[in-house]
């Protein structure tokens, strides 16, 4: 492989782990303190259909953005209603939630399959730093992950209300009982995870996959919670496995390592490979509890 | 800061957890809260607090009138409560754990580090900012905790059955010295007697007394523990058969089992007793075969073992099943017809078990409707008939009188069918009129034992109180 | 109730158990607005939404109501599936996949077969199916054994069962389906057959499949030691009740019903092997059991009415211009508004 073949490979790498990265990111901030939303693969669908086709009505890469943000918190919102202010089922909220964001989505979506509009532009802003300008060097999109990482990084590490965010998550009893409000505290991180879910989805339909058609980002809100589980809800490892993950299951990594592969069969990639990372971090975690006991 | 307790009452439902408790604890002393399981000690500090309002009496702090309704409000005056169960937050660090809930966006982390530093010097605490919660040793844990409610700026300090380390005294000491008021709830007198000036003793949810030092451990003994010997009863004697035999076994379950020499004939009634947490529950999981051994041998001639847990509700008891539902998983054979369950033959065994057991429930009462006492009997009702070596784990626990001499009779008929029998029990007074032979329990090992009959009461008590024991 | 306080401290401070006033109220509007959204939507894709309704119950023409019986008895056989794995605590999100993957069980039993009798060539494929559901669970349950949580490695299968249904279409079975992309198509005696347009067989075989099986359930000492491991695994150890087996006990069962299901998709309701042929089964079954759990009423209804709407907007496609998965949307805006409606979640 040459070096240039390789270049292209990673930006493409990091183009396609841009909005996954995003929304796992989001999701660790709402596992942080003891929420799972199991929705989120839903929250992505809607917010990446109504980015694009606001994006494609306005001709607004801008309002498309706010837009799918828009609905990602909406989503979020209701959920967080249902799930932690009613205290119902987390799975089984999350999963209504989910497959009712996916059918407004192909529903209304319909118009908007097969259709084209204006994408996010690369921004040569790296194009100065050796090496890594080549591929580092991506849209407004990318560029705002990298800035999530640190943020959300510093955030639940470095700051109070982050790590209070934290203690939540760790023993929800004992933070009761430090009189903090927990079910705040969840909602808040909840409603953070539908944003950063809802510019996930328009990451992908107006960037990493321009255009809609029907389920265009089914199962990569399911691949973020995934990654999350594998990151330990910890955003630097999550980072780690967004772009592990993403490089491993990319066409080009998978038929170099099975090179009669078919086709058809190319595109489970990334399934195999949550199964495998699913089984790693279950090793991981047994070996943890191991060590404690 | 001098708090009074006035005329404290707290009561859950009909049982008198305080009734009428005073106490007076000063500053710079270390004060001993005595007294057995059960006997209010938590309840009282919990009251002072602001875990739980009292339903009488009152709480001065340095004179003042004070009720506190959450226990933030009781730290923010000054009283910092260190539970026996530690409340914090495993995966995060030291440093983290002292900045959870508290206003503000910045961590200054070099004041938190400086705060902290002065803590480990002041009272002998070895805690590193960064390391994490679950690295921790148990006592670093306990040091954590009260390092937490130090650094919040309390002035009074209780400590709920922390674990004994060989810090503990001076780190006490010096709190005090520092002109704090430091309580320290115990249930082993010669603890209570190393650390504290002056002990408060309860027995029963009542005062009993306050001693200073110097103190007389036998005059402690004696004011802890009920003061006539409960009448010996008939033990039974058991047969020449081993139901189960251990032999130098030791255990990785918390706490700990190590050296565990037991043998248990059919038809005896062997007490487990010892203070809370001494490994009852991990020899009673041992013995059932739930937990393995790491060395020695478990030989078990019993065909079928049967452990009744602690826990009612979510442990011995399905949550969410009915009484005749849980009878029927229990008893299978008995309800089988085929390949499915005889609905008849269900509330038939439901009906007989709830007029031999007296359990006060229909056949499709939930589990979960029944009371404590009713809860028991069920679980009683659901060990199988040809249980050859039966477990209970503290199948009295919080039941009225009548209710535990039906489970002591149903306990002792048993016996008499053949069944070895281990009972775990709180209380001494039980297992002594009950059991053949009583084994205490002391940090995971046996610290001796002792036969009802020909045997001394005294003396029980002083290997529960962790006096005189043999060690081995 | 004294005893409960006692173990369980500090309950001066939080004030669970309350009931909050107008609590029912906002219950029952959420679930009007939920029941709404349908309406919304197709007022939003710029439809006459009186039209559409109109147009969908003319349109519920006797074959129409035969295909509505037969996706009503799919749902169930589905539904009877989430029932055997979530009373054991299992959220078996894999039965679509598992579906699937019975689809070319029951497909290869067909090519093998394919001019037996239907007497032969029907119960061959059922099995089949039910090896090949089983089999597909059986990864579920092996993950499921070394702590993987089922709905992840679910939803993994099932995505990785769809893409083998296409590989084995136009790769394995290319020629046999002679180079078609709509499929392989099952001959008439691979059919359970018709009487009048409704499909008897099909529908007496999902009532026996839903009623044993909340007969096993409810009414067998295996159904009690499953449910009492899915209520608390902690309990049913004391009575000697391995979780593990029960685990995996349930997901083979539960993945040889969705089997059934797969084997009824392909060979009678849509009469051929494709990659489209799940349509989402086993996902509406999991949300049917959410609302109806062990109700046998409300399975039926439920899967019937859900049945109805999905032939109702079979119609709307071709008259209106209205895309299908209209049906979807319905049925999950209805799953949203019975979910709001019920109180807390009984456990």
């Amino acid at each position: 492989m040459t070096e240039r073949m390789l270049m292209l490979l990673l930006a493409q790498v990091v183009k396609l782990a841009t909005p996954l990265l995003i929304a796992a990111l989001g999701e660790t901030m709402a596992e942080s303190t003891g929420v799972v939303i199991l929705a989120l693969d839903g929250i992505i669908m809607l917010s990446a259909m109504v980015a694009f086709a606001v994006n494609f009505s306005t001709a607004s890469l801008l309002l498309g953005i706010v837009a799918g943000a828009l609905i990602g918190l909406g989503l979020a919102a209701v959920f967080a209603l249902i799930a932690v202010n009613q205290e119902r089922d987390q799975y089984a909220t999350g999963l209504i939630i989910g497959t009712l964001a996916i059918g407004i989505a192909n529903y209304l979506g319909n118009p908007f399959i097969g259709k084209t509009a204006g994408t996010m532009p690369d921004l040569p802003i790296l194009n100065g730093v050796p090496v890594f300008g080549g591929f580092l060097n991506q849209s407004l999109f990318t560029y705002f992950s990298y800035l999530a990482v640190a943020l959300i990084a510093y955030y639940l590490y470095r700051t109070r209300p982050g790590i209070t965010t934290r203690a939540v998550g760790a023993n929800v009893e004992a933070a009761i009982r430090r009189g903090l409000p927990t079910k705040r505290i969840q909602v808040l991180a909840v409603l953070a995870a539908g944003l950063m879910a809802g510019l996930a989805g328009a990451a992908f339909t107006l960037d990493t996959k321009p255009g809609w058609t029907q389920n265009q980002t089914l199962g990569w809100g399911w691949l973020a919670l995934t990654i999350v589980i594998f990151g330990q809800r910890n955003p630097l490892w999550v980072t780690v496995g967004a772009y592990l993950f993403t490089f491993l299951s990319a066409a080009t990594i998978v038929q170099i390592f099975f090179p009669v592969l078919p086709a058809q069969l190319t595109g489970v990639a990334p399934y195999v490979m949550m199964l495998v990372v699913l089984v790693i971090a279950s090793f991981w975690q047994r070996s943890r509890q191991r060590r404690l006991a | 800061m001098r708090v009074e307790l006035v005329n404290i009452t707290k009561r859950f439902g009909d049982l008198f957890a305080n009734n009428d408790v005073s106490a007076t604890f000063e500053p710079g002393q270390v004060h001993g809260l005595l007294g057995e399981n059960g006997a209010g000690k938590s309840t009282l500090m919990k009251v002072l607090a602001g875990w739980y309002r009292p339903d009488g009496g009152s709480i001065r702090v340095d004179g003042k009138d004070v009720a506190f309704h959450t226990p933030q409000e009781a730290l923010a005056h000054g009283i910092g409560y260190v539970p026996q169960d530690p409340q914090d937050f495993p995966p995060l660090t030291v440093l983290e754990h002292l900045v959870v809930g508290t206003p503000g966006w910045a961590v200054r982390r070099d004041a938190l580090v400086r705060d902290l530093e002065n803590v480990n010097a002041n009272l002998g605490f070895d805690l590193r900012p960064s390391t994490r919660i679950q690295d921790l040793t148990v006592g670093q844990r306990l040091q954590l905790a009260m390092a937490q409610v130090v650094v919040y700026g309390a002035k009074v300090i209780i400590l709920d059955e922390p674990p004994m380390g060989s810090g503990l005294r001076d780190s006490l000491q010096k709190l005090a010295a520092e002109g704090r008021t430091v309580v320290f709830i115990t249930h082993n007198i010669p603890d209570a007697v190393t650390l504290c000036h002056r002990i408060t003793v309860l027995r029963r949810g009542r005062r009993v007394g306050a001693v200073e030092q110097p103190v007389d451990q036998a005059a402690l003994v004696k004011m802890m523990f009920e003061e006539d010997l409960p009448p010996a009863g008939t033990p039974p004697t058991g047969s020449e058969d081993i139901a189960i035999d251990l032999s130098n076994v030791s255990s990785r379950t918390d706490p700990p089992l190590s050296n565990i020499n037991l043998k248990v004939r059919c038809g005896e009634i062997v007490g487990l007793a010892g203070i809370e947490g001494s490994g009852q529950a991990p020899l009673l999981s041992v013995l059932a075969g739930r937990d393995g051994v790491t060395a020695g041998a478990r030989k078990c001639h019993a065909k079928h073992v049967h452990l009744v847990p602690a826990g009612r509700l979510g442990e011995g008891l399905v949550d969410g099943f009915n009484v005749q539902e849980m009878l029927a998983l229990a008893h299978s054979d008995e309800v089988k017809q085929g390949w499915r369950l005889d609905p008849g033959r269900m509330v038939r065994l439901a009906e007989r078990a709830i007029s031999q057991f007296y359990i006060k429930g229909q056949p499709r009462s939930p589990s979960g409707s029944l009371s404590g006492g009713n809860q028991q009997r069920l679980m009683l009702a659901c060990v199988p008939f040809d249980t050859d070596l039966l477990l209970l784990d503290n199948p009295t626990r919080g039941l009225d009188v009548p209710t535990a001499g039906f489970i002591w009779s149903w306990i002792m008929e048993q016996c008499e069918r053949g069944a070895g029998v281990v009972v775990a029990s709180n209380e001494l007074e039980e297992l002594w009129a009950h059991a053949s032979r009583i084994v205490v329990l002391e940090r995971g090992r046996i610290a001796g034992e002792v036969t009802p009959i020909g045997g001394s009461f005294e003396r029980l008590k002083e290997l529960v109180g962790g006096a005189k024991g043999e060690g081995e | 109730m004294s005893l409960r306080q006692l173990f369980a401290p500090a309950q001066d401070m939080t004030g669970k158990g309350r009931l909050r006033g107008g609590d029912l109220a906002v219950r029952v509007a959420a679930a009007l607005a939920a029941f709404l959204l349908p309406t919304l939507l197709i007022a939003l894709a710029g439809k006459d939404p009186l039209a559409v309704y109109q147009e969908f119950v003319t349109g519920l023409t006797v074959s129409r109501l035969g295909d509505a019986t037969m996706y009503a008895a799919i749902l169930i056989i589905c539904t009877a599936s989430a029932m055997i794995t979530f009373n054991a605590s299992l959220w078996n999100i894999g039965i679509e996949g598992q579906l699937a993957f019975a689809t070319i069980g029951a497909t290869g039993a067909m090519i093998l077969m394919r001019d037996a009798p239907s007497a032969i060539l029907i119960p061959a494929m059922l099995v089949a199916a039910m090896v090949a559901g089983a089999l597909w669970a059986s990864f579920v349950a092996l993950l499921r054994l070394i702590d993987v949580n089922e709905i992840f490695s679910g939803f993994a299968l099932n995505q990785i069962a769809g893409a083998l249904v296409k590989f084995m279409l136009v790769g394995v079975w290319w020629e046999i389906s002679q180079k078609r992309m709509s499929g392989i198509p099952f001959p008439d005696n691979a059919s359970l057959p018709t009487v009048g347009g409704i499909n008897l067989w099909m529908i007496a075989l999902s009532l026996i499949v839903l009623v044993g099986t909340v007969w096993v359930i409810v009414r067998t000492p295996i159904g009690l030691q499953v449910r009492a491991v899915g209520l608390s695994r902690v309990s049913a150890s004391f009575y000697g009740i391995s979780a593990n087996w029960v685990f995996v006990a349930t997901l083979l069962a539960g993945g040889a019903l969705a089997g059934i299901a797969g084997m009824l998709t392909s060979s009678t309701y849509f009469h051929r092997f494709a990659p489209d042929v799940t349509s989402g089964f086993g996902f509406t079954a999991i949300l049917i059991y959410l609302i109806a759990r062990m109700n046998l009423l409300g399975v039926i209804v439920l899967s019937t009415l859900f049945g109805l709407i999905n032939a109702g907007t079979i119609g709307l496609q071709t008259r209106l211009g209205i895309d299908p998965s209209l049906a979807g949307l319905v049925q999950i805006s209805i799953i949203l508004a019975l979910y709001l409606l019920q109180g807390k979640d009984k456990r």
